[in-house]
């Protein structure tokens, strides 16, 4: 017990003070020389223990008052929990609904199991425990906030929110759920905590590789401030499972997000088998938004290979397509048995390219390499299934046109730009745009470096140094193209590992290799590039293009410019896939992201002026949406206005699954696919010798000094409690001295005087005489009784017999 | 506050040497005597078949029953020779005639220890003296033989029955020198002093009667069979019928000195009224029984309202029961 005010500690003596005051009184002992002894005697010698308790008890409340205020003023704390009596705890169920949970059992499945043992855990708890209930997958969940008392009312709506858990698609982290368990905030009344995790044991869900974590985790146990103990159910121990063997489909991919109509597009399926054993062919099937469009068949698959399935399909119309692929074949796990991908088919990508020099003939322009890249020649598409859209502007008007709907700027030699461009292009990318900017003959070094590296607030990631010469660091050399110089400078497109350069690493395809570097910006610090982003190198290390992100979008800045100069990077095969990857690239921030990890929000844009529909009634009808998650639920999402367009989000995405957004009254319904992780096919339990480092691991026995420093810190006050005795105590005094001082008070004196004989209550007005006679009299009771007997015996006496 | 502390007890008044004097005229108290000079005391009985001539025999002072003849002496006076039996018998003889009053009355003032109580009024002792005296000159003044008898275990004074009103002085004198102490067997003291008058009367005690009822009720038995009217004033202090006390006090007998009681007053207080109470009951009862008057006096009462009250009360049914 520990004191706020521990200065009031020193009234305590007060608390004698009754007693003084009652001794003290006892003390004074007047002495009264007393003439009627004889009737005091006997009356002392009764027997008084009845009223001599009354008195002592008189007494102690009165001391007990005066400690009662003493103590309240002193405001004590007691440790948390004593003064709920006995051991308070709560129970905290971790259940465990990955994927695996889902695999069917001889009686259901195991989430089903777990539910049922869950309920029985639930049943078996006195009914003044808390109990709390957290799902493990994708992260850790609570089912509700805050703890439940399992009193008999509660216990019912805990066993029906504990119906609602069903088996997800997540995989489970249950490091993660033991930490949420074990760190969630407790009641102050408790000091007992008990974590039951119910799982089907499958290894990759104890994230076991995650040494620190788990150290973390017993440090968090052994910092505990109240007793925690943790227990795991293996579910799997105590039922018969299927062994058939796990084949999944890991992931369904599709080389890029954004495709044209009627552009071929590859889908490629993952297919692994888990199991050790080999598994028999089977057929799977393809599908775009529901319906089948195609079978293939598989061969065996040895055990725990990975073979992968293509498929190649066409999209007629714009519109976002969910591409699915299922194995048509149950085995033991058929939930993995299905994946998709969601694919956004586009008719065109807006570009915006600036030209500073339009005035040239066609080959001299800054454009023309990119635009041909693109397949536009002359401001026409040679094909008509083009669905890039390059705009051509000069430097000077670029601050005046509108970017709101590109997704690319790409400035393929870059020169002075008006200060007015540099910001309206901050602003783009800081939206999601992309920028790619060239360095060519005409770059400005300290225009550059001034406004757009801006000392690393701008939009170039980094410094340029200076121009530098293939082979020789000399500036005015020149280099003959013909010869074949051992220390010509090349692309070297293996060291990177950067999305936007995988199709260009393909050497055995393309011929990146075979360009050659005459002279480029060398940027500053080019040989220390720790935390820079570098898409290519060339083979002396130095990086040629680096990205940089700023806001939402990306910048990728090369030290060649976009054009037959200083290079012959323009005239290669490669040239034309780097284009067209790196826009793609480039225009990612801006496409709507479909495809999501879990967690991930899904954020869809309707713009008020979209090609394609009436923009205002669009904005209208769809100001509401609907979102169907993979359990069915439906989510009712409002539109919020941001700049001159709407959008919906949503970060209820925790469940990997096929989520659907209903926009409005209009029919349009967009596919969202939240990936699963493919580790959760793998069915591989931990065994007995894991079993019992995990359980090693989580018997963490916390140091009794954290107990008592918990008790300081986790108190519960009792000054109330004090406040509440002390009125109490306050009116027991009142009530027990009131019946006191009746019982000795409350005893009429005798009347002074004798009553007479035969004397009655009449009075006769008229004899005013006698009255002043005996109005002299100081008592007026006295008086009064005097003239009646007067009067009445006059009276008598006036009277004849 | 401290106020509430301060010993809130009177001391009773002690008497000194210089205002003896003082005191003896102070016993009459004239404004008592100017409310109760109207009245009369009577007796309720007949006293020696007088009391009918009673009136008569007071306003004209005539004294006329023969008692005895004897021898003259010189000295005598010569109108009381009888010149009769002088002629017969040619001796002096003196007719002596008996001396002739209307009523004797004996006033007893009980002067025991308790009687010394008094704390916020004056002690009953000094109440008693007063009432006395008071009595003593009414009935002194009405030409009644008053004698006083102060009832002490050691000091116990007689005065005999006169008529005169210069007896007035011994009797107050005696009343003066009365000091309450001792235990004083009040019911020895009246039978002792009842035998000694002869002529029937009104007996007066003045008492608070504390002590043994049943030997109380044995003396005033006999005092009643001698044939005189009985008169208790009960002279009481206030505090002894409320008995008020608020703190722990020790008690301290006025009788037997090495008495002491310490107690908490009010624990003892219902008790002890309910004894106080059925005392007084039974003292009225037994007075009342015996056919006489029973007053209950306390020390705060003005004793003029008091005893004007009670003469009144005693008129008025003096006079109902002769109509």
């Amino acid at each position: 017990m520990s004191f706020i005010g521990t200065a009031f500690l020193f009234a305590l003596p007060l608390v004698a003070t009754p007693l003084l005051l009652h001794l003290f009184d006892r003390r004074r002992n007047e002495v009264i020389q007393w003439g009627a002894m004889q009737f005091l005697v006997e009356a002392s010698t009764r027997k008084t223990s009845s009223r001599r308790l009354k008195q002592w008890l008189l007494l102690l409340l009165r001391c007990c008052a005066i400690a009662a205020l003493i103590f309240a003023l002193a405001r004590p704390l007691l440790p948390a929990g004593s003064l709920g009596g006995h051991n308070q705890g709560e129970t905290i169920l971790v259940i465990d609904n990955s994927m695996s949970m889902s695999r069917s059992t001889a009686s259901g499945t195991m989430i089903e199991a777990a539910l049922e043992r869950a309920k029985k855990i639930i049943h078996e708890l006195p009914h003044d425990e808390d109990v709390r209930i957290v799902t493990s997958a994708p992260y850790p969940i609570w089912i509700d906030t805050g703890s439940t008392r399992v009193d008999r009312r509660n216990r019912t709506r805990v066993v029906e929110r504990l119906e609602e858990v069903e088996a997800t698609e997540g995989r489970s982290d249950l490091l993660a759920a033991l930490f949420t368990a074990a760190q969630a905030e407790y009641e102050p009344m408790q000091n007992a905590r008990r974590i039951v995790l119910l799982t089907d044991g499958q290894a990759t869900d104890w994230r076991l590789e995650d040494e620190t974590g788990w150290k973390r985790l017993q440090e968090v146990l052994q910092d505990a401030t109240v007793r925690t103990q943790v227990e795991t159910v293996r579910l799997d121990e105590s039922v018969t499972l299927s062994t058939v063997g796990n084949r999944s489909i890991d992931r369904v991919s599709v080389d890029r997000f954004v495709v044209g109509v009627n552009w071929p597009v590859e889908a490629v399926a993952t297919i692994h088998n888990h199991g050790p054993g080999e598994v028999t062919a089977a057929n799977i099937v393809w599908r775009v938004d529901d319906q089948q469009y195609d079978r293939q068949s598989i061969e065996t698959i040895q055990g725990e290979q990975i073979v992968e399935a293509r498929w190649t399909h066409t999209f007629p119309s714009t519109g976002i397509y969910r591409v699915g692929c299922r194995i048509d074949q149950d085995d033991d796990l058929v939930a993995d048995n299905e994946a998709a991908f969601v694919v956004e088919v586009v008719d065109r990508i807006p570009i915006v390219i600036v030209d500073g020099a339009t005035e040239l003939a066609e080959m001299q322009q800054d454009g023309y390499f990119v635009q041909a890249a693109l397949g536009w020649i002359n401001g026409e598409p040679l094909d008509a299934s083009s669905i890039y859209v390059p705009t051509l502007v000069s430097p000077d008007v670029l601050p005046t046109i509108d970017l709101s709907h590109q997704r690319v700027v790409v400035i393929p030699n870059l020169t002075v730009l008006p200060e007015d461009a540099v910001r309206v292009l901050s602003e783009f990318v800081n939206q999601g745009g992309g920028l790619w900017i060239g360095l060519g003959p005409r770059t400005d070094i300290d225009f550059y470096n001034h406004h757009l590296f801006a000392d690393a607030a701008g939009l170039a990631p980094v410094r340029i140094d200076r121009i530098v010469d293939a082979g020789l660091n000399d500036v005015n050399s020149e280099i003959d193209e013909q010869d074949g110089n051992p220390q010509q400078t090349r692309i070297d497109p293996f060291r990177s590992d950067h999305p936007a350069t995988r199709q260009l690493a393909d050497n055995s395809q393309l011929d990146l290799m075979d360009a050659r570097i005459e002279r480029h910006f060398r940027f500053v610090g080019h040989n220390d590039d720790a935390g820079l982003s570098v898409l290519i190198r060339l083979n002396d290390g130095s990086p040629l293009a680096v990205e940089n992100f700023l806001g939402t979008g990306r910048v990728i800045v090369q030290g060649v410019p976009l054009r037959l100069q200083w290079s012959d990077l323009a005239r290669t095969q490669a040239f034309v896939v780097m284009v067209r990857d790196w826009i793609e690239y480039l225009a990612e921030p801006r496409a709507t992201r479909y495809n999501l990890e879990p967690g991930e929000p899904i954020i869809h844009r309707i713009s008020a002026s979209d090609p394609g529909g009436d923009g205002s009634t669009e904005m209208e009808a769809a100001a509401t949406g609907l979102l169907r998650t993979p359990l069915n639920e439906s989510l009712e999402l409002t539109a919020q206005p941001h700049d001159e367009s709407i959008e919906f989000r949503s970060s209820r995405t925790r469940l990997p699954g096929a989520y659907q957004l209903e926009i409005g009254l209009s029919d349009q319904i967009v596919p969202y696919q939240v990936m699963r992780s493919p580790e959760e096919s793998n069915l591989v339990y931990v065994d007995s010798e894991v079993q019992q480092r995990i359980e090693g691991m989580l018997a963490v026995e916390p140091s009794t000094e954290r107990f008592t420093q918990a008790d300081s810190t986790h108190a519960d006050p009792v000054w109330p409690y004090l406040l509440i005795a002390l009125i109490t105590l306050i009116t027991g005094e009142l009530v027990l001295s009131g019946v006191m001082a009746r019982e000795r008070f409350g005893t009429a004196g005798i009347p002074e005087f004798s009553e007479v004989a035969g004397t009655t209550s009449a009075s006769d007005p008229n004899d005013l005489k006698l009255e002043s006679t005996f109005a002299k009299s100081s008592d007026p009771a006295f008086a009064a009784s005097r003239s009646s007997s007067a009067q009445s015996e006059l009276q008598s006496s006036g009277e004849v017999r | 506050m401290f106020k509430l502390f301060r010993n809130t007890r009177v001391q009773p008044p002690t008497p000194s040497a210089e205002s003896t004097r003082r005191d003896v005229a102070g016993l009459v108290d004239p404004v008592v005597m100017d409310q109760i000079g109207h009245l009369e005391f009577l007796s309720r009985t007949v006293v020696d078949g007088l009391l009918a001539g009673k009136h008569r025999s007071t306003t004209k002072g005539g004294c006329c029953e023969f008692a005895q003849h004897r021898q003259y002496a010189p000295g005598d006076e010569i109108r009381q020779i009888d010149w009769q039996v002088y002629a017969r018998n040619d001796r002096y003889f003196i007719r002596q005639f008996e001396e002739e009053t209307n009523l004797h009355a004996m006033l007893a003032v009980d002067a025991s220890g308790s009687m010394r109580f008094g704390l916020s009024t004056i002690s009953k002792l000094d109440y008693a003296k007063r009432a006395a005296a008071c009595l003593s000159r009414l009935l002194l003044h009405q030409r009644d033989a008053v004698g006083l008898t102060i009832l002490h275990e050691s000091a116990a004074r007689f005065v005999p029955a006169k008529q005169h009103a210069v007896h007035l002085r011994a009797i107050l004198a005696a009343l003066q020198s009365a000091q309450a102490e001792g235990a004083g067997e009040l019911s020895a003291q009246i039978q002792h002093c009842i035998a000694r008058q002869r002529r029937r009367g009104v007996f007066v005690l003045l008492s608070d009667c504390f002590g043994d009822l049943r030997e109380l009720a044995t003396a005033l038995r006999i005092v009643r069979a001698r044939g005189h009217d009985v008169v208790v004033m009960h002279v009481l202090a206030p505090e002894e019928l409320t008995f008020d006390f608020r703190r722990w006090s020790a008690f301290e007998s006025l009788e037997n000195s090495p008495q002491r009681i310490h107690l908490d007053p009010p624990t003892v207080r219902q008790q002890y009224l309910q004894r106080v109470r059925a005392f007084v009951a039974e003292l009225e009862d037994l007075i009342v029984g015996l056919g006489g008057d029973y007053v209950r006096l306390t020390t705060a009462t003005d004793l003029g309202d008091a005893l004007g009250w009670f003469l009144r009360n005693r008129m008025a049914r003096r006079g109902g029961g002769r109509a």
